[in-house]
Order: structure tokens, then C-alpha cells, then sequence
């Protein structure tokens, strides 16, 4: 059955018809969300939360788009929010370490993050391109990370995002010369260092 | 570094996630997906839905609070100009001899 069917049932409250949806997209929604959160734990938390909101509005899919453009703008939606938070509260960690010596640490610092799908020899490159590309604007980085990483068309990142296709091609580009400038400085911190 | 050797780092790094495969959730996912729709959904206003709320009733509030006290010595100043008013016609009456 298609996921577009399979939507029409969940409507309904049918979870069998929801398992198989899950199955479809758990992969892409679980690394979507690595993606943009670099940690394995939350990634799993806000792949529940995309798979909860699509059970619940359901009822919402217009039939507009492919069901699979749906989740990934649901699930981007959701990341993107999740780093807003976390920005928040790294903020507010550094106002409070200006007061509080002791319990002024700034939380949810990234470490590196080894994705579990990239082979061992390409992990050292792969962290450091995921703390590049935590670097970039938001918008930059969902087009860099749906067309380069995820693989989609230039087209299905348009109807996600809702931009047109010139404006994802030059989000792209964009992402990938600011890419370039960060590892560059990268390089040279590394050289200085050296 | 050279910036050839730059280049080609850099290169390397763009593309080291060429190939990467996609990795499922753990299976525990589902479960807490399936605990998460069965139980009843708790609707929940947005924060900012109940800031705004919190500060338009502290405006109302204010706002009356500043009514009241201006209505107040209006009132007053009413009464006193009927006492006045008042005692101006008796005052007169008595000079007429009413």
C-alpha cells in the first residue's frame, strides 16, 4: 500500500496501517533528525515526536504533496525548532555563568559526533564536517543536509522547505562556499595549532 | 599545509559522508510511539499564548485600577460643589429673608 493510502487509514485511528507507515520513514525521519541534532539520543526522541504528530494531524494531509514531503517537512520543522530551543538555553546558560561560577557551564556543547552510518575511515572527516555544518544558517543547512546528505531531489527539498527550485539551488551553493570558508578556518586553527 | 593539501583535505571532508548509510531507531522507538498515542492527548497552550493572556489581564487590570482612582476625586469634587451650591442658596435665602 502506498504511504498516501496508508495515511487515509491512520485517519481512522488504524495502527496497523501506522506500523506500516513508521516502517517506511523511520530511517529517513531517525536520520534526518541525527543530522541536525548530531546526537543519537535526542535524534530518537524527536523521531517519536515527528511519528506522534503524524498520527495526530493525519486528518491534515491535503494529498497536495507525496506523503514522504510531508514527514520531512514535519520532521524538519521539529529539528529546527529543537535547535532554536537548545540556542535559547545555551544563551541563558552563558547570562547565568556570568552570575553563577559554579553552575555556569554551557550545556548541550556538542562534542564531536560520529555518525553510526559513515564507515570508520571517513569518521574524523565526517565530525568534522557535521560541526561545520552546524554552523551554518538555518536554511542553508536543511538544503545542504536534504539534498547532499539525505539525498533528495533539488525538487522535493523545494516543496519542503516552500521555495522555489532556484532558491534551493542558490541556498546550496551558498552552504557549500560558507562550508568551505569554515574548513578552511578550520584548517588554518589546525596549522596555527600545530 | 599547503593549499593544494588544503583543498584536497577539504575535498575529502565534503564528501565523507558519500555513502553513508541510513541507520534505523532502535526498536524501543516504536514502543514509545505506540505508549505515546494511546494514552488520552493533553492539549496544551502554546507559552506565548499564555504570556500574552498574563500581560493583557495585568493591563485590564491596571487600567481599571486607573479609572477607579480617577472617578473617585471626580466624585468627590461633584459632592462638595453640591454642598457649596447648597449653601450659597441658603445663604442667600437667609439674606432675603426667606
Amino acid at each position: 500500500m502506498l504511504p498516501e493510502e496508508l495515511l487515509q487509514f491512520i485517519q481512522q485511528g488504524d495502527q496497523d496501517a501506522f506500523r506500516q507507515f513508521y516502517e517506511f520513514f523511520k530511517a529517513r525521519v531517525y536520520n534526518t533528525c541525527m543530522l541536525y541534532l548530531q546526537h543519537e539520543q535526542e535524534a530518537e526522541e524527536l523521531t517519536q515526536d515527528v511519528f506522534v504528530e503524524v498520527f495526530h494531524s493525519a486528518a491534515s494531509f491535503k494529498g497536495n504533496a507525496a506523503a514522504g514531503t510531508w514527514v520531512y517537512r514535519i520532521a524538519v520543522n521539529k529539528c529546527l525548532d529543537r535547535l532554536r530551543y537548545q540556542k535559547r538555553q545555551k544563551r541563558f546558560a552563558f547570562i547565568a555563568s556570568l552570575f553563577h561560577k559554579d553552575t555556569g557551564a554551557l550545556i548541550h556543547d556538542a562534542p564531536d559526533f560520529f555518525h553510526p552510518g559513515v564507515a570508520m575511515e571517513q569518521r574524523e572527516n565526517a565530525a568534522i564536517l557535521m560541526a561545520a555544518i552546524g554552523q551554518l544558517p538555518e536554511s542553508q543547512q536543511t538544503v545542504f543536509i536534504l539534498k547532499q546528505l539525505e539525498g533528495l531531489t533539488v525538487r522535493e527539498v523545494a516543496q519542503i522547505v516552500g521555495n522555489s527550485e532556484k532558491g534551493v539551488e542558490s541556498l546550496l551553493q551558498r552552504a557549500k562556499s560558507g562550508l568551505r570558508i569554515l574548513l578552511e578556518q578550520h584548517y588554518h586553527q589546525t596549522k596555527d595549532k600545530d | 599545509m599547503d593549499p593544494q593539501e588544503t583543498n584536497r583535505k577539504m575535498e575529502e571532508v565534503l564528501n565523507a559522508m558519500d555513502g553513508a548509510g541510513r541507520v534505523a531507531p532502535g526498536e524501543h522507538v516504536w514502543d514509545h510511539i505506540l505508549q505515546r498515542i494511546r494514552t488520552p492527548r493533553v492539549v496544551a497552550l502554546p507559552r506565548r499564548v499564555v504570556w500574552v493572556a498574563a500581560a493583557s489581564l495585568i493591563v485590564l487590570v491596571s487600567c481599571n485600577i486607573m479609572l477607579l482612582h480617577k472617578a473617585i476625586p471626580a466624585q468627590h469634587s461633584d459632592t462638595m460643589d453640591e454642598l457649596v451650591h447648597e449653601y450659597d442658596l441658603n445663604n442667600t435665602a437667609m439674606n432675603l429673608g426667606i
